[in-house]
Order: C-alpha cells, then structure tokens, then sequence
C-alpha cells in the first residue's frame, strides 16, 4: 500500500522512467528478433542440392572475399571422384562469370552472374520454354524477366556488353549459359559447348582459361541417405575443401549479402548496446535522483519502524513493476515494428534482400528479462542509498549533502576514467572497424566517469561560470550557486542526462566527420581528376566502360597465399604517373609473365598449396609475374625487391610473384599491383571500380555501359557513394536513439526536480520573491545545470575524438585532424536547454494556476 | 539493577563534530522516565533537547553513558534491532507533523502496524483517532487538516503500537492557543487513562504546566527539576535559571 500510494503520488516523474524502459524494452525486442533473424540463407541456385562442397574459406571471415576457388584440373579431378560416391547421381562443378542483362542500356539490377547451365539442376531448374544454352551466344533466361526464347538480348560482362539470343527460359530465375567443355561428369550439359570459356576469352584478347570453379554440387539418388553420402563424400574430398549440408549451405550466399548482413549485426549491435547503456544509465540518474528527493518520507517512515531491508524492497519493487509494465508495453510494440524495421533494413542495405523475420519466442521473452535487469542494475545503488537512509532523516533539513563524493563514487568514477584511458590507448593500435567502437566504448566509460566526479566539478564549475555576475545585489546568481554547491550530488544527477546526450551527439557526428573528412580530403588529393567516372547499376565498370571513360582506373582482383585472399590490382603504364617508386623499377612490371602465360601451364597437374597462408615450403609454381607491392604491405608482409612469392591467381592457378618494386604510402587501389592485362587473363569477371578522367567525360559515351560521370567535387563530397550513405544512416540512428532517450531523461529530471521543490519556493515567495524572481531562479538554475552539463559531455566527447583522430592518424601514417561538429553541438544543447527550462519552469506555472494552497509558486 | 522505570538514561553523553567544531550536545545526563508520567523537558535553543530525546529514542547513537527502555539496553542492539524495538515500543511526534501526504489520516495512523507487517484492525484505527477527537476525520488527507488536527493524527499514530512510551519534539511550537490546548489534553487524558509514558519538549511553560514534572537543561546538562508547578512558576524559575547560567 505504501508501495502504491507513492506510486500514485509520483506517478508524473515515474512516466519518464516507464517510457525509457518500455522504449529499451522495444528496442532490445526489434535488435534481438532482427539478430536472431540474420542468418545466411542457402541460395535458391543450390536449393536442390543435399550435399555440397567449396573450396576452404579465408580463415578471417570478415575479409568477405571468395575462397580461392579450384583450378578447373583440380575440380575435374574432384568431381571425377565425387562422382563415384555411391549414392551420389550427379557431381556437378559450377562456372559463372559476370553477366548483367541490359534492358535498354541499362543494367538490371538483381542478377549479376551467368551460371553454367549443367548447374541448374542443384537449383532443381527446369525448361520452362526452348532448348537448353548450348554454343557460345546461347543464353537461358529466367522466366521473371519475361523475354521469350528466340529475343535477342544484350548482357553486360567485364569485357563489356555482348550479343546473345536467348534459346529458353527457365522456371525459375537467372541467367543461364553453356557449358565449358571440360565442365560436368554425369551431370545434365555435359554435351555442350564451351560458352563460359568463349565468353570469358572473346574479347580478352589470349584464350583465356575461364575463372577457377567455386562450388561442386551434389545430387544423390532416391534411395542414398544424405548424412551417409555427406560422410563419405567428406572423406573423399579431405582437405581440399569443406562439404556443406543443411543450413550450412548458407554460406554460399554471395559474399555480398554477407557483407551486408554483417553490416546489419554492426548496427544491431550497437543499438542494443548503446540502448541497453543509455536506459541503464537514465534509470539509474532518474532513480537516483529520485531517492535524494524522497530522503524526508524515507527517513520519516525509518522512523514509524520500518527496517533498511524494507526500503530497499520498496525501491526495487517500484522498480521492477515499472520494469514489468514497461516490458508489457514494449515487447508488443517491438514485437509489431520488427517486420517495418526489417524492411527498411532491406531497403537502406543494411540488410541483403533474402532477409526475413523469424519470430523467435525466446527474443521477446530474453527482452522482457533485460528490461527488468536494466531497471534492477540502474536502481541498485539508490535502493541501496535509500535502505541507509537514517531515521533523523526525517527530523533534519537534508538541502546539505553532508558527504557530496562517497569514496566508493570516488574509486568507481576513477575506474571508469582509467577505463577510459586504457580503451582510447587501445583505440590508436586498433584496426579501421573496431576503431569507431573502441571511441564508443572510451565514451561510454568517460560519460559514466563524468556523472560520477559531476558533483566534485560541479560546483566548481557553477562558481566560474558564475562568477562575472556574482558583483551583483539580485538574490538569483546568489541562490543558484548556493543550491548547486549545498545539493551537489542533487544537481549533479539533473546535469547526468545533458552530459550523456551531448557526449553521444558530438561524439557520433564527430566520428564520422573526422573519418569522412580524411577520406574525403583523401578522395579528392588522390587524382587531380576533372572527372570520375562510377559504377550506375552495377558492381563494377566493364573494361568497354573503362576504354569510353579514358582515364586512370585500376582492376581489382584477388590473390590467395593458402586459402588467404591479399587484395591485388591490375594497372597499365598510364598509371605510372601517380605511383611513387621507393625501391626498384616500374619497367619491367608489364612484362609478359615468364615461363608463360598462366593459360600455357594449365595443363600441369594442379600443385596447388592447400596449406596454411605464408607456408614458403610450396616450390616455386606456376609463371613468374612481376608485381609492384605497397611499403606498408611489403613492410608487414616482409617482402622486398627481388623476391618471389608463390600464391594462387583468382582462378585458382599457382603463380609466383617476383616484387621488382616497392611504392610510396598513399592512397593505392591494393597492396600489390601488377599488369591489367595478366588480371583479366587470370580473372574474367575483374570489374573496374572507379575511373579518374583528367578530362570531362560525357554521359553519352557510357549510355549502356553501367557507368556514370561525376564532377571531381561531388565525387569527394559525402554521400554519394554506398558506404557513406550507409554510414550516415548508422549516425544517425545511434545519435537518434541516444539523443532521444536522454532528452527524455532531461525533461524527466527536471520535471521532478521543480515539484520536489514545491516547499523551497514557497519560501521564497514568502520571503517576498515575485513569481518573475521565482520563475527566473528556475530557469538560471536549470541553465545553469544544462551548461555544465554540456561543458562535461564536450569535454568526454572531445578526449574521444581525440583518441580516435589519434588512432586514425597511427594507422593511416597521415596526420587527421579532428572534427568537432560545432553544429550539431550548438543544436543539442540548444534542444536540451530549451526542453530543461520548460519542463523546470511549467510545473510551477502549473499549480500556480491550480491555485494549490500547498505547491503554488 | 531492576527498575520501575520505563526509560532510564545514565550518564549519557554526545557530541557533534570533531576537532575546534566539537559542540557537547550532552555532557553527562541521568534521567529516569517511570510507567505513566509527563515530563516536560524545558531549555534554551541549542540546550540539548531535542538530543536528548532523540538519543533516548535510540535514532542516534551516544558517546557514552547507558539507555534502557522497557529494560532493554539500547547500546546492545544492531540497527535492525533498534528499529524493531522503535517500532514496537516507541512512539514520536515531532513540531512538523509529518504525515505521508499520500496517505489518508487513517492510513496515515495505521503505518505503523503495517510497516511491522501486522494487519491493522479498523476498529483499533478508529479507537486512536478517536483518542484524540478525530474520529470523523479518518478519510481525509493531510493537505485537508489543520495544523493542530494534523499534529493529532501524528500522535494517534504514535500510539498506535501502544508504545511504551512517546517522545514529542515541541508537539505545540506550530500551533495557536487553542490548538495547543486540544493537543496537550489529549496528551494529558492518554497518561491519565491509559498509563502512557510520556516525554515531551517545549519551550512553553503553559504546555510544561499541562506536565506533572518539568526537566530544565542547560548547555547539554540537567540544571532543574520542577514538579506540580502553574506556568507562571515555571516561566519563574527558567528565567532565574537563565539568570543563573
Ligand atoms: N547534526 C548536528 N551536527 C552538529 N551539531 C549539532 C547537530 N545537531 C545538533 N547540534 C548541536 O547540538 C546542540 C544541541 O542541539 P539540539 O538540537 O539538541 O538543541 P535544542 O535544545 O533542541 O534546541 P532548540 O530548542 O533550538 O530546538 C546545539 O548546539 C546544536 O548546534
Ligand atoms: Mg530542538
């Protein structure tokens, strides 16, 4: 009953409190079930295939790179004795290349590889209309793209766009082409054609030998049990790859959608987190100041006999109700905003478009649990506070905080600051991704630091920035500097919210300006380009794009040590002109690869290392191809002029780089360069990912090639590409989420703060203040309390920035200034001011006009 | 050592502060309180009273010296133990009546026996109200009483548990007049029916007079006793003991 009566009495400041958590309660349900959901889904193209088996992947799974895939000798063999499994009726190795299909010169988007038709039957695809795609210029397509066998279409590969007719059209969807010769044992297309290899080599000059085989399906007969055939089949194939069943076979999703996918984690996670801190934290203020407020009722019903256990048990239950009613309100509300939050998830790209709901009855049960958890964490210590509150509580004025900084405050605020410190020290040694967290948890651990010494600084900080108007005779600057010194810990849980909301809001905009500014500022020294030329629809510009652009550009691919990928790019001698040459000599880059070209050896048996990367026991395989290698890579990798390396080529091929120069740091397109034209003899599917123009390139010489010019300025400013977009959305949802919760918090706060003080200020007016005096008194107190606040919250948000722009400038080798964003720090201690004055000043205008006898002003 | 005594103090002593702010509240005070006497306990600001009392109540601890109530050594028990002894044998009425202004005068004199988790019976809730005339006001909120009415409910609380005894901190230093007196009536009828223990503050001689015995304190020691004495006596001898100090 006690419980509840002053449930009653307090239920307007315990509505802010309901509302933090039933909104954390919300959040944590749509971050949980949208986690949970995020699981790689098996593509439709192998939906038909039990057993499947890939190539060992990256040892890292976050380099979202392609395993290194089997030369196709390698894979003959493999599926020659995957094949004979008993139980398996087919072993079918799949070829793709890029391929979009153009429709009217543009590119549609969607489909971006043809598959070798052999392989339609691990998507269990059938005719639909036509023949099977058989010679090269036969194509397949899927019936949603609605083109009758018999249209002659266009589709857009990396050499450019190229001529077909389609032959078919399959129930399902894709793009479909014939088979290389050397293609399927026992699988369906084994008569065709060679179109993959046609394709690939026609317009690449050599006869190339078509990309390296990613995946060999499976089919097995009626009467074969999978997890048999699967066991077997593992034997079989050993180390040279890894066999996929079930769900596993989600990992075959393109390495696109794991990206994606993984960016959504990013941000889900960081959302939770960030949630699951800040309510937390406002619960914790709120309650805390709360429990300050009720020091005379407490101390007042010691008195009457009630025992500390007993406090503490009203604290908590008040809590855990409030925790409970909020998850009552907040798990349905996620519950229903999880689908609209998915899909917009989809669509902004933080999620791949194969992501759908699972509604998991353990999520809303897990943040049900969490809700209360935060309520419980975040009251602890004032239950605590409260169960110690002494019976002569009741019988003193407890304006004065006897003991403003308990020495275990003390000790915690100089851990979290130590924390801190220890956190942005690791920040300047982390790698590019964590380094935007590591500055988030600095924060966290800084802002928790802050509102802990707030009542040490406070005071302190009230009386300077008092001091110029303290000469005056008016009683105002007198009565909030004695109010904020005598109720320091009070004054201190009012500014807890502002610091936060500051802190989050200039750190996060901060982050990202210090970041994009270098990476602009990078972009726009990188090339004195009039123009640029990016991809419009596609992944990447075909080399017809890359001739019609006319610039600079490289091609990017990948090269494996093992199975570990080392980004590479493919440049000509027009590049030359911005590398800097440290050691050795750029004239022999592009000389043609010695001991032949990589198609030339391919008739040697496959000597292709399987072990683990850097394992320099392999003998030197496969052509001699000069490589240009960066100074930071040559440094970490330990490579130098003169030496060899041998890897694997994207096709899977073995070939031994021989370095024959070192190049300056700088912005270079990957750690090793070498001839374009060896990239595209090794990798059909290379697309170009930007082209720098030192000229104006029309946009009528790329109609129908997937690209589009830009002026160099919009290319530098922000916004424009994928990432950055993604990025600012990112921003600013977490600035949103945590602006929101503790703005929330601030209006709480002083809400309760100016009704906690209905008997001071009618002190007040009876000692003769008018209600102006009063109402200024409020608002100079509470600007007070907004602007010490704001000046903690800058300085965690500026030690922050600074070890960020520290950490980036170690790792990048290049001084970055550190951005603070004076704009949105002006706008959300403007916002906070104006919502914290309001909320101080209403309440006494409010039963003022009441005509309360007991709470007026 | 037995005694009749329902409190006894013996050479209670207790000081504030440290060091050059050390303020002797009570330097040495013997006292014993018998089964059904009002004492008044009479002094200047700052003599020690209202430590007197709230060190007899166990709500602070003393330097030195022993306190028993109802035979019970105050100095043996924990926190949690005090608190129980509190609230079944103590009852307290201070000068700002502190009431829980969420609750109604009846909920407000029941607290007691709910905080100790004991149902408490409507008719006993109306038999305390009742005691000190008002028992047609149980429904209403403090906000809605008198400042004497409101000090009434305060002491119909503090009897509630049928405490031992009942300390009152200036129970009158609120009120007018005629408040003061329906209070101290009250007071005055519950000793006299009831046997209630009663030790009471003030710095008005005619609510000291309502007393049977008055106590004078003076810097933190006991300097008079004064017993069946008319307020102008009273008023009398502090004066001379004012002179005298
Ligand atoms: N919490 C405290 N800290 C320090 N000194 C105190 C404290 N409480 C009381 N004192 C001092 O102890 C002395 C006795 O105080 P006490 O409150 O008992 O006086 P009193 O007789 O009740 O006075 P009054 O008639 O004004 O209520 C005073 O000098 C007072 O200043
Ligand atoms: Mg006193």
């Amino acid at each position: 009953m006690i419980a509840l009566a002053s449930l009653r009495e307090r239920r307007r400041s315990l509505l802010g409190t309901l509302i933090t958590l039933a909104v954390a309660v919300a959040v944590l349900t749509i971050c949980g079930l949208l986690l949970v959901s995020a699981r790689p889904v098996t593509p439709d193209r192998y939906a038909a295939s039990p057993v499947l088996i890939r190539p060992v992947p990256p040892s890292d799974p976050e380099a979202f790179t392609e395993p290194r895939p089997w030369p196709k000798e390698q894979a003959a063999a493999l599926t020659a004795r995957l094949a004979a499994v008993p139980g398996v009726s087919a072993a079918v190795p799949v070829h793709r290349f890029y391929a979009q299909l153009l429709r009217d010169g543009a590119p549609v988007t969607g489909e971006h590889e043809a598959y070798s038709w052999s392989s339609a039957v691990l998507g269990g695809y059938r005719l639909a209309a036509g023949r099977a795609p058989a010679a090269a210029g036969d194509v397949a397509l899927g019936e949603d793209l609605g083109l009758p066998p018999g249209a002659r279409v266009e589709l857009l590969t990396a050499a450019g766009p190229q001529p077909f007719t389609v032959t078919g059209t399959v129930d399902g969807s894709g793009i479909w082409v014939g088979d290389p010769v050397s293609g399927t044992v026992g699988g369906p297309g084994s008569r065709a054609g060679d179109a993959v290899t046609a394709v690939s080599s026609a317009r690449v000059g050599s006869g190339g030998a078509g990309g390296g085989v990613p995946v060999i399906g499976l089919l097995i007969g009626a009467d074969a049990d999978p997890a048999a055939v699967a066991v077997a089949v593992t034997g079989v194939v050993g180390a040279e790859g890894v066999v996929l069943t079930g769900d596993a076979r989600g990992a075959l999703e393109p390495v696109g959608d794991a990206r994606t996918r993984w960016i959504g984690l990013q941000v889900l996670s960081a959302l939770a987190a960030l949630g699951t801190f800040v309510s937390v934290f406002i619960v914790a203020s709120t309650f805390a100041f709360a429990t300050r407020q009720r020091h005379r009722e407490l101390g007042l019903l010691r008195l009457l006999g009630a025992v500390p256990r007993q406090v503490r048990g009203w604290v908590l239950g008040e809590v855990l109700l409030l925790g409970l009613l909020g998850g009552a309100i907040g798990v349905p509300a996620g519950l229903l905003a999880a689908g609209p939050v998915a899909g917009w998830l989809v669509r902004t790209g933080f999620e791949p478009a194969s992501f759908t709901v699972l509604y998991q009855p353990v999520v809303p049960v897990a943040a049900l649990a969490a809700g209360v958890l935060v309520a419980l964490v975040g009251a602890w210590s004032a239950a605590r506070r409260a169960a110690r509150v002494g019976p002569l509580a009741a019988l003193r004025e407890a304006a004065v905080d006897d003991r403003p900084v308990s020495r275990v405050r003390l000790l915690a605020g100089a851990v979290a600051l130590v924390g801190a410190v220890a956190v942005g020290v690791a920040a300047t040694r982390a790698s590019g991704a964590d380094l935007g967290s590591y500055a988030l948890y600095a924060a966290m651990l800084l802002v928790v630091a802050g509102s802990l010494l707030a009542p040490l600084l406070l005071p302190r900080a009230v009386r300077l920035l008092s001091a110029p108007f303290a000469g005056g005779r008016g009683a105002t600057v007198l009565l909030v500097r004695q109010h904020v010194a005598t109720a320091a810990r009070r004054s201190a849980s009012a500014a807890a919210p502002v610091l936060l909301c500051v802190a989050f809001t200039v750190l996060i905009g901060g982050m990202v300006q210090t970041t994009t500014a270098y990476y602009g500022l990078n972009r726009v020294t990188a090339v004195d380009a009039a123009a640029v030329v990016v991809p419009d629809g596609t992944p990447g510009l075909s080399d017809a794009a890359v001739a019609a652009a006319g610039g600079l550009s490289a091609l990017p691919t990948t090269l494996y040590e093992g199975a570990e990928p080392l980004p590479a790019a493919g440049v000509t001698p027009a590049e030359h002109t911005v590398l800097t040459v440290v050691e050795g000599d750029l004239a022999t880059l592009h000389r043609s690869p010695m001991g032949g070209s990589p198609e030339t050896t391919s008739a040697a048996p496959p000597a292709v290392p399987v072990g683990p990367a850097g394992s320099g026991r392999t003998p030197p395989a496969g052509p001699l191809v000069p490589v240009a290698v960066a100074q930071g890579f040559a440094a970490s990798a330990g490579w130098a002029v003169g030496g060899r390396h041998p890897v694997s080529g994207p096709d899977g091929q073995p070939i031994t780089l021989e370095v024959v120069a070192v190049l300056a740091g700088g912005p270079l397109p990957a750690g090793i360069l070498l001839d374009r034209a060896v990239v595209r003899a090794m990798d059909p599917s290379a697309l170009t990912s930007v082209v720098y123009s030192d000229r104006p390139v029309p946009a009528a010489v790329l109609a129908g090639l997937g690209g589009r010019p830009l002026s160099a300025a919009a290319y530098a400013g922000s916004g424009q590409e994928e990432d950055d977009r993604l990025v600012w959305v990112f921003t600013a949802l977490l600035i949103g989420v945590s602006a929101g919760f503790a703005l929330l918090a601030v209006v709480n706060t002083m809400l309760m703060s100016t009704t906690g003080r209905a008997g001071d200020l009618r002190v007040l007016r009876l000692s003769g203040a008018t209600r102006r005096q009063v109402l200024g008194l409020l608002a100079a107190e509470t600007a007070a309390v907004v602007a010490t606040g704001a000046a903690l919250g800058l300085a965690v948000a500026v030690a922050a920035l600074a070890a960020l722009a520290r950490g980036l400038s170690v790792q990048l080798g290049v001084a970055v200034p550190m951005v603070i964003p004076w704009g949105t720090l002006a706008a959300t201690v403007g916002v906070c001011l104006v919502l914290a004055v309001a909320a101080a000043t209403l309440p006494a205008l409010g039963s003022r006009r009441a005509a309360s006898p007991s709470a007026g002003v | 050592m037995t005694s009749t005594a329902t409190v006894r103090l013996h050479a209670v002593r207790k000081t504030y502060g440290t060091g050059a702010n050390t303020v002797t509240a009570l330097g040495g005070v013997s006292a014993e309180f018998t089964r059904g006497s009002f004492t008044a306990v009479m002094g200047a600001s700052g003599s020690g009273k209202s430590t007197l009392l709230q060190c007899a109540a166990g709500l602070d601890a003393v330097d030195s010296g022993q306190i028993t109530i109802d035979g019970t050594d105050l100095a043996g028990l924990s926190e949690h133990a005090r608190t129980l002894l509190r609230r079944d044998r103590i009852g307290f009425v201070f000068q700002a009546y502190n009431l829980v202004g969420a609750l109604t005068a009846a909920q407000n004199t029941a607290l007691p026996l709910r905080l100790a988790r004991r149902a408490p019976q409507a008719a006993a809730v109306v038999q305390a109200l009742a005691e000190v005339g008002l028992a047609e006001r149980a429904g209403h909120y403090p906000a809605q009483l008198s400042g004497g009415e409101q000090q009434r409910v305060a002491i119909a609380r503090a009897l509630i548990t049928r405490p031992a005894v009942l300390f009152a901190d200036e129970p009158t230093g609120a009120l007018d007049s005629t408040s003061s007196a329906v209070v101290l009536a009250a007071l005055r009828r519950l000793v006299d029916a009831h046997l209630q223990t009663v030790v009471m503050v003030t710095h008005d001689p005619v609510a000291a007079a309502a007393a049977d015995r008055v106590l004078v304190l003076a810097d933190g020691r006991l300097v008079d006793e004064i017993t069946g004495a008319d307020p102008a006596r009273i008023a009398a001898r502090l004066a001379r003991g004012a002179v005298a100090a």
